[in-house]
């Protein structure tokens, strides 16, 4: 079953074409990562398949759901079934990391008490993060933390699906294949599908089951990282080099 | 939504049996974990046995559930497992650590709140003098070298004192109005209605267009240094300067300081001009004292003395005004939360200084006889 399917996208920013009509699909329990080089349209694509930008035309089905059509009330409770975790982290950053889960737990789920506090608590410890981080603010935490925490907020309600923008910018190399493992662990222990924007060649050729490169308003390449290596595209070729 | 069946219970020899059905997922917890609570605990057995094996789905939400029912009554018995249910369970076990350990949050007492408080409003004011012993030893290199910057001086005199002229016209055009008229209609009974001139021109010159200026500045300027600085602490900026050997002082606080202080004076004296005009405006539509008559009264009544008693009070309102407000924007925390707290602190904690610094002067202008 396609958890996502996308057919037609067209967005414009005014008279500029970010993308011209691109389709595709993404499989269950797949780790699906969409590359491109800067300004070719992969953190609008991935807010439009959150519904946090529309495109200029197309359809998006996520879940089996055609969510353009959705009108404000809908689309604010299906965006529970999936989780984003977003390039800054985007923390509260007037709540410790405990408290940014059990708020999601208590809004959404009606969560509270020790019991959110329990599963918060096996979030944190989830994502990698020692114990004493949940009584931490975002303020304290290093940019590694900060991005595993977030993560686990996004986990708060086990969606099966996860939206990863820029995953491992800002992390050193160590922590970048930290991260990387997570993603796969989680992916392992519950099941999730993954769709990750990112320029790190490593998660790319490492972790992704699927991957989309994007250029000049176009899908240029479709298919398994290892075939992506060897293809003969002046963008993909210029990516996979700098490894 | 039609509520669905998520568990059957059958109840026979001090064995509840539970079978669970459909999907067990955090969003829908809530009410099915209440259900199988009450009808655990109304069961009143000894012995509880609930079957997996009939489960869509599972969750770790929900796992944690059943685990933590395992642990309130010894004779649960789980059962059914699929193998993805058992490594669910597996990874729980894991990655938990014992209940008693996310107790809930530490209560305090009133007693405690108040320690809390008066020990913050301590270590403020301690905090506060530390600024302004620092700002005090940086003054002596501030004309040493590139420290003093011209253009950002006129850059806040600008935007703290010109940009502030018309609500200040306006305010203090009211001002004026307004104690005009109360005077007016108290002096008028005792045919002492020329009086409203001595009233109004020597209430406004010394207490009243200084104050109220300085009021409006700290809560547009202060206020708005609080936040600037707040701003630039969270972004980091603040550091990027230290580490570039700029020091935050000279590029930041005395230019805003002096800029405030060199112009307050004269937004004051602008504030007495217009709530006089205001008050001329009353007296002639109220008390029929023409504009010519007016100016005369106040030319034999209000002596210079008057105008500078508020004029002078201006640096040094000035200063609080500005000093706390880049003191309160240093304090501000990494988090969004923490620039409103120090913007209210601000604005409020300059008010409040500036209306303690002018009942001083009052009290040293009387015995000095001024």
């Amino acid at each position: 079953m396609s958890i996502v399917r996308a057919v037609d996208i067209t967005t414009r920013f005014g008279d500029r074409v970010v993308h011209d009509s691109i389709s595709f699909e993404v499989e269950e329990g797949e780790i699906f990562t969409v590359i491109g080089s800067s300004g070719a349209g992969k953190s609008t694509l991935l807010r439009e398949l959150i519904m946090l930008e529309r495109p200029y035309s197309g359809n998006i089905e996520v879940l089996g759901r055609d969510i353009l059509s959705m009108d404000e009330p809908q689309a604010k409770d299906f965006s529970k079934n999936w989780g984003v975790l977003f390039q800054s982290s985007a923390l509260f950053s007037s709540l410790t990391v405990e408290e940014n889960i059990t708020l999601v737990l208590k809004e959404h789920a009606g969560l509270d008490g020790v019991f959110a506090k329990e599963l918060a608590g096996y979030k944190i410890s989830l994502v990698g993060l020692p114990s004493f981080a949940a009584s931490l603010y975002p303020g304290q935490l290093s940019g590694g933390m900060k991005k595993r925490a977030a993560l686990a907020r996004a986990l708060a309600l086990e969606p099966s699906l996860l939206f990863l923008d820029e995953p491992t910018s800002g992390l050193d190399p160590i922590s970048s294949r930290g991260f990387d493992e997570l993603i796969l662990s989680l992916k392992g222990a519950l099941g999730l599908t993954f769709v990750i924007v990112s320029h790190d060649v490593h998660t790319v050729t490492d972790i992704s089951d699927k991957i989309m490169a994007l250029h000049g308003g176009e899908i240029v390449f479709l298919g398994k990282p290892q075939d992506a290596v060897a293809d003969k595209h002046p963008f993909l070729k210029s990516f996979f080099d700098t490894k | 939504m039609v509520e669905e069946t998520v568990f059957v219970a059958q109840n026979n020899d001090d064995v509840l049996r539970i079978t669970l059905l459909g999907e067990w997922s955090t969003p829908t917890l809530k009410s099915k974990m209440d259900a199988l609570n009450s009808t655990v605990n109304s069961a009143s057995v000894c012995r509880v046995r609930i079957d997996f094996s009939n489960l869509t789905s599972l969750d770790s939400a929900s796992a944690l559930f059943f685990k933590g029912l395992k642990q309130n009554n010894a004779k649960v018995r789980l059962l059914g497992f699929s193998p993805k249910a058992r490594s669910l369970f597996r990874l729980i076990v894991r990655h938990t650590r014992a209940k008693s350990e996310y107790n809930d949050t530490i209560k305090r007492t009133v007693l405690d709140s108040l320690g809390y408080r008066v020990h913050s409003k301590i270590s403020d004011f301690l905090s506060y003098a530390e600024f302004f012993g620092r700002l005090i030893i940086y003054s002596k290199g501030l004309f040493k070298g590139r420290n003093f910057r011209l253009r950002s001086v006129v850059k806040h005199i600008e935007t703290s004192s010109i940009t502030a002229l018309p609500i200040v016209a306006l305010s203090a055009f009211l001002i004026g109005v307004v104690v005009t008229y109360q005077g007016a209609l108290q002096l008028e009974r005792f045919g002492a209605a020329i009086f409203t001139v001595d009233l109004a021109g020597i209430s406004i010159t010394r207490e009243l267009a200084p104050l109220l200026t300085a009021v409006v500045i700290a809560g547009r300027s202060g206020a708005s240094y609080t936040s600037e600085i707040g701003v630039m602490k969270i972004t980091e900026e603040i550091d990027a300067m230290r580490a570039m050997g700029l020091s935050p002082y000279y590029f930041l606080a005395f230019p805003r300081i002096l800029a405030l202080t060199f112009t307050l004076w004269l937004v004051i004296f602008f504030a007495d001009a217009v709530a006089i005009m205001g008050a001329m405006v009353v007296a002639k539509l109220q008390l029929e004292i023409s504009y010519s008559e007016f100016l005369d009264r106040l030319h034999t009544t209000l002596a210079l003395k008057h105008i500078l008693v508020g004029v002078l009070k201006a640096p040094f309102f000035a200063f609080l005004i500005a000093s706390i407000g880049i003191f309160r924007g240093l304090q501000v925390q990494k988090n969004s939360e923490s620039i409103g707290i120090m913007t209210t602190h601000s604005v409020v904690n300059s008010i409040f200084a500036v209306i303690a610094c002018d009942a001083l002067f009052a009290v040293m202008f009387t015995r000095l006889g001024i």
